[in-house]
């Protein structure tokens, strides 16, 4: 295992003066489990890209990174990629492929390992992680832990020294966060693997840390050991670093002041012990007030707590509700009732796959549950036409992209402001951006803004129409200490002015300092529904970390802790391959002329595996196009059109298969190509056959290039039949959509002419009805072939007009009102991210 | 379920059945031939799933089939014969023939693609084409992952922007269609978004430090030997009865006597033996399940 060392490690971000890193010297030791933390914005990812060789981002960089006392630019790529793993935040964005085992073995397959060897890695790892019954599945059914999961298995077959983990908790649920933490912790200590982690969420793994590592405005403020860690950051009584201490930590220092400092308790089970020593009270009384919340919240429960005493006016209500996503799927929301009074802050709380955001969607009305109904102010919310209805219930998404349509946050809320019927929405606009700290970023689009960032933003909009309600879905996922602090004065103030707040969360904390009541949903209705003090104190899951040292009950998330042996020898040894073995040891029986006959054809197929495969595609083509021609001649007509469309997508391939192509590349056309076959979706409830697939495939050929333009397309027609159906119609679509996305690109990229709305409109015009004439050549073959006249080729083309006339009708609407938009989106990410366009494109540019 | 009968072979010999068999239905045009292609594909669906998957695409693809044949002899004013009149268009015996036999290897075709939807898994797709053209198997099958999660995302945004008035259930068909696209614009920037960190994990992995090798695995084995040589020596003996003629009706310009000659008997029996190909295995392991009980 690895020795990590930095030293003396500046860099600055190119075009910028400011260094991100400042004189950074560090030093992870093999089988250490070193922390690193800082606020966001202090260079912990910077540095830890920056030991991932693949992703150093571009800027001048002056010291020294030393992976095993080996400068990390002298290993060669293979070797640099293979040593040093990195998991990043979010979980599903990381996966490449469709199921779990192709995701396990790309990485190995990157690497060129043989397949022996895979298969050895594979069986061992996927044991000791417990995926062996979900190799063959769909990445897409998995939840959002086990997919974090996947990414950290895949990359530990990579088998790197080191380990780097970039906030891999964050977009986590609580107890699927605890899990994956409890595998990191075991990966370290059973198995030995170094790692470097950064983290917001240290409570489960601060107390398996050899070394925390604090880092400030890019530079290294702390250095050492945990237990001195605490205690230099509670010496200096700096509030911003206070946040990083374990919550139970921080409990026990206030409790027990310099006792505790001594020897400093990290996790739950130290610090009971150490009241237990103490012999003093539990912290369920004294607790929950003095150390739990800030101290500032100790006075304001009282007057809280008088307000909720107060029958509430019911505001929200709910009433015999039933929800369920299709008929034979059991109901999601099972005859709810509940009643939500003017003012106050709920907290929903339940687990995974309970309904949690489900309720909140019916309560906002974007649902209509099948039974019962949702009543504001006593009128049922669907019954309010969607203006007003936006105006008075907010609602905030778990994931904030999903409120933004607009290029800039400027025009959000602008929109935001008409659409919830503000008198002058610029007004409007500014008021809301002064409010929620968004000035300076006004002209920035949404998608370019940080995580905290993006919830204000999302949150501004959600509150533009001054609502009543206010229902916001898991708030504070994936934010960091400082971002969920600032969230939480912002709900205060608002709950505050009178609106009325509905949180589902599963962050027990923020729920227990914020909250004035706090539900729990259970089976499809509300089981428990409770001012926030008494719900807590009858709670044995939901509950923080310090309610568990109230009744002296073993914390369970311990037991899945080092030597909660339940999962412990399934790693099978280096032996335990299957398949790898079988394949060598493997002749025993019927060896006579079977086997023989077995050996002559391996060697028959070793020797044909020496020719490059792509060379077998020439006299392939070359025999199918003679079969084609022949066909023809002789009338048939099927054949000689497939031969004819098939052969037209050979150079194309030939030409995209010419060199390895680069990682960005391959996945802006694998969503490229993936988006035009969802994109079809949304239409199909206006009118078949006006769908947006050409004009995203033309969209792509103007802005990537011809030859992108045309795998993006034929791609799109490929993958979509995987899911529609492949027939003989396939290799027509990918000619068509391929030769649309390609003239695009080439007319673009002669001139700027081609990429203005009309001559744009007018290009889609026509593959409206090239594209229905291409997919009509089969049969207007055919009746050449018996016929030898064009009226009858004529009438088949007839025939298919007011299809190719509703498709051009889609492309013309699409490229003329929408066309400059997408060309605009598409560009930023190919400028963002400097995505070649193929030579022939450049070359006719310059 | 890949471990027996006619899917336990090696996706290349799935490959020559399928393009043999689809190459010679298309060459072939003749009723009988095709009638006993029909049969011997049938025959097949019913072995390998029961003919569960055929029933239910059969009710999308009939009328098409239908419909072509029924429009051929109105379209078509060729041939000697005439058969009857409607009105005044004289519909002739040739274009019924040629209209039928036409439908019939669409049909066939049809048949093929949709037991190629359950024998052919994507898996399978991937490992010939990983080898041929490596770039597009990679991107199909990161597209085919996406899928799913895109149309997943697409139906969060549909219905959290109802909140900024984007729908497209309601309203104008003009708005409504505005509002489709914009919501697969959201889509967009945020699925290229992605693709960024996706591209990021692809190279942290390795990816484009030099050639890939394959983990998917499909050991060719004697009974892939043996079936690629039957196919092989199969689809020879067709191509030479086609380049002789047997196989073929010369519809036009006069119908002559549809029955087979000796060469089409050759060309129906080699072509409905090759198309029935896949009962051999199926019944072998059938037969071994039996034994075994």
């Amino acid at each position: 295992m690895a020795h990590l060392e930095v030293k003396g490690l500046t860099f600055a971000y190119a075009g910028s003066a400011e260094p991100a890193l400042r004189n950074v010297s560090l030093e992870v030791r093999p089988g250490e489990l070193a922390v690193l933390c800082g606020a966001t914005g202090s260079g912990k990812t910077t540095l830890l890209r920056l030991i991932k060789r693949e992703l150093a981002p571009g800027g001048v960089m002056t010291g020294d990174i030393l992976l095993d006392g080996v400068p990390l630019h002298k290993l060669d790529p293979r070797q640099a990629a293979a040593a040093v793993g990195l998991v990043m935040q979010d979980p599903e964005s990381q996966l490449a492929t469709d199921t779990v085992e192709h995701e396990l073995a790309f990485g190995m397959e990157n690497l060129g390992l043989p397949r022996g060897e895979m298969r050895r890695r594979l069986a061992e790892l996927a044991g000791f992680f417990g995926l062996e019954p979900l190799l063959g599945k769909p990445l897409e059914e998995l939840s959002g832990g086990r997919k974090q999961a996947v990414n950290l298995a895949a990359v530990l077959l990579c088998q790197p020294r080191l380990l780097l983990l970039d906030e891999p908790l964050a977009q986590l649920d609580p107890l699927a966060a605890r899990e994956l933490a409890g595998l990191i912790r075991r990966l370290n200590e059973e198995r030995g693997v170094t790692v470097l982690l950064c983290e917001h969420r240290l409570d489960e793994l601060m107390p398996a840390a050899d070394r925390v590592i604090l880092l400030e405005a890019g530079a290294v403020a702390f250095n050492g050991p945990p237990a001195e860690f605490v205690r230099a950051v509670w010496r200096a009584g700096d509030p911003g670093r206070l946040m990083f201490l374990p919550a139970a930590t921080a409990w026990a220092l206030r409790r027990f002041g310099d006792m505790a400092l001594a020897d400093p308790p990290l996790d739950v089970k130290a610090v009971r012990r150490m009241y237990l020593a103490e012999g003093a009270a539990g912290p369920a009384d004294g607790g929950r007030r003095g150390a739990g919340g800030s101290p500032r919240r100790v006075a304001e429960r009282g007057a809280e707590e008088a307000r909720v005493r107060r029958p509430k006016e019911p505001l929200l209500t709910a009433q015999g509700v039933f929800f369920a996503y299709s008929r034979d799927e059991p109901a999601v929301i099972r005859g709810l009732d509940w009643t939500l009074g003017r003012g106050e802050f709920v907290a929903l709380l339940g687990a995974n796959g309970s309904g949690k955001s489900t309720l909140l969607q019916l309560l906002a009305g974007l649902r209509r549950p099948q039974r019962g109904d949702v009543r504001l102010a006593g009128v049922p919310v669907h019954r309010l036409p969607a203006g007003t209805r936006t105006a008075r219930i907010g609602y905030l998404a778990q994931n904030p992209l999903l409120h933004f349509v607009h290029e800039t946050v400027r025009d959000e809320l602008v929109h935001a402001a008409a659409f919830t019927g503000a008198a002058d929405p610029e007004e409007e606009a500014v008021r809301l951006a002064r409010r929620f700290d968004l000035e300076p970023l006004l002209e920035r689009h949404p998608h370019d803004l940080s995580g905290g960032e993006r919830q204000r933003a999302a949150l501004a909009i959600a509150v533009a129409g001054r609502p009543d309600v206010l229902l916001l879905d898991e708030p504070t996922k994936g934010l960091d200490p400082f971002a969920k602090a600032k969230l939480a004065d912002e709900l205060r103030r608002l709950n505050g002015e009178g609106m009325t707040l509905v949180v589902a969360t599963h962050d027990v904390e923020f729920a227990e300092a914020h909250a004035s009541r706090c539900a729990l949903l259970f089976q499809g209705e509300i089981a428990a529904d409770e001012p926030a003090e008494t719900f807590f104190r009858g709670n044995f899951f939901y509950v923080s970390p310090l309610h568990r040292l109230a009744d002296g009950r073993e914390d369970e998330s311990r037991r899945c802790g080092p030597g909660g042996g339940s999962e412990r020898g399934t790693a099978a040894g280096p032996d335990g391959g299957t398949d790898g073995a079988a394949a060598d040891g493997r002749p025993k029986a019927g060896a006579g002329v079977a086997g023989a006959a077995r050996a002559g054809l391996r060697n028959v197929l070793a020797h044909f595996r020496r020719v490059p495969a792509h060379l077998w595609m020439i006299p392939a083509a070359v025999a199918y196009a003679a079969l084609g021609v022949m066909a023809f001649r002789r009338g048939a007509s099927l054949l000689a059109g497939f031969a004819m469309v098939f052969l037209a997508l050979v150079p194309f391939y030939a030409r995209y298969e010419r060199k390895m192509r680069g990682a960005r590349e391959l996945a802006l056309v694998a969503v490229l190509a993936a988006l035009a076959s969802v994109g079809r979706v949304p239409f199909a409830l206006i009118l078949p056959n006006f769908t947006p697939v050409t004009f995203i495939v033309m969209v792509t050929g103007v802005v990537f290039g011809a030859e992108a333009g045309f795998i993006a397309g034929s791609m799109s027609a490929l993958v979509s039949n995987f899911f529609l159906g492949q027939g003989p119609w396939t290799p027509w679509q990918m000619f068509a959509w391929g030769m649309a996305g390609y003239t695009a690109g080439l007319l673009a990229h002669r001139g700027a002419f081609w990429r203005r709305r009309a001559p744009l409109a007018a290009l889609g015009l026509v593959w409206g009805f090239l594209y229905g004439w291409i997919l009509n050549a089969s049969i207007a073959i055919d009746q050449w072939a018996q016929t030898k006249s064009w009226a009858n080729v004529l009438a088949v083309y007839a025939a298919g007009l007011p299809f190719d006339a509703t498709h051009a009708a889609a492309n013309v609407f699409f490229l003329a009102l929408f066309g400059p938009a997408w060309i605009r989106l598409l560009e930023r990410y190919r400028n963002k991210y400097s995505v070649p366009v193929d030579d022939r494109a450049l070359a006719a540019r310059n | 379920m890949d471990a027996f009968g006619f899917r336990s072979l090696h996706p290349a010999v799935l490959l020559v059945y399928y393009a043999g068999g689809m190459t010679f239905g298309m060459l072939f045009f003749h009723p009988a031939v095709l009638l006993a292609g029909l049969a011997a594909n049938a025959a097949v669906h019913a072995a390998v799933d029961g003919g569960r998957e055929l029933r239910k695409w059969l009710k999308f693809l009939l009328p098409g089939v239908l419909l072509l044949a029924a429009v051929n002899p109105l379209l078509v004013r060729q041939g000697a014969t005439v058969w009857f009149y409607i009105g005044s268009l004289s519909i002739t015996k040739e274009a019924v023939v040629y209209g039928v036999t036409l439908a019939a290897a669409v049909l066939h075709m049809m048949l093929f693609a949709v037991s190629y939807r359950v024998v052919f898994s994507g898996e399978k797709f991937l490992h010939l084409f990983a080898r041929w053209a490596p770039n597009a198997a990679l991107v199909t099958m990161m597209a085919i992952g996406l899928v799913p999660r895109m149309r997943r995302r697409l139906a969060e945004l549909a219905l959290v922007q109802q909140t900024r008035g984007v729908t497209v259930s309601s309203g104008p068909l003009r708005a409504r269609a505005a509002s489709g696209l914009k919501l697969v614009w959201s889509l967009a920037g945020w699925s290229l978004e992605d693709a960024l960190r996706t591209a990021d994990s692809m190279r942290a992995r390795g990816y484009g430090t030099g050639p890939r090798s394959s983990y998917r695995h499909f050991r060719p084995r004697l009974r892939d030997g043996l079936s690629g040589i039957l196919l092989a020596a199969a689809a020879a003996a067709m191509l030479w009865c086609w380049i002789k003629g047997y196989g073929l009706l010369r519809v036009y310009p006069r119908l002559p006597d549809p029955a087979p000659d000796a060469g089409d008997w050759i060309a129906l029996a080699l072509y409905a033996g090759f198309v029935a190909f896949p009962l051999l295995w199926e019944w072998r392991d059938r037969a071994a399940w039996r034994i075994l009980r």
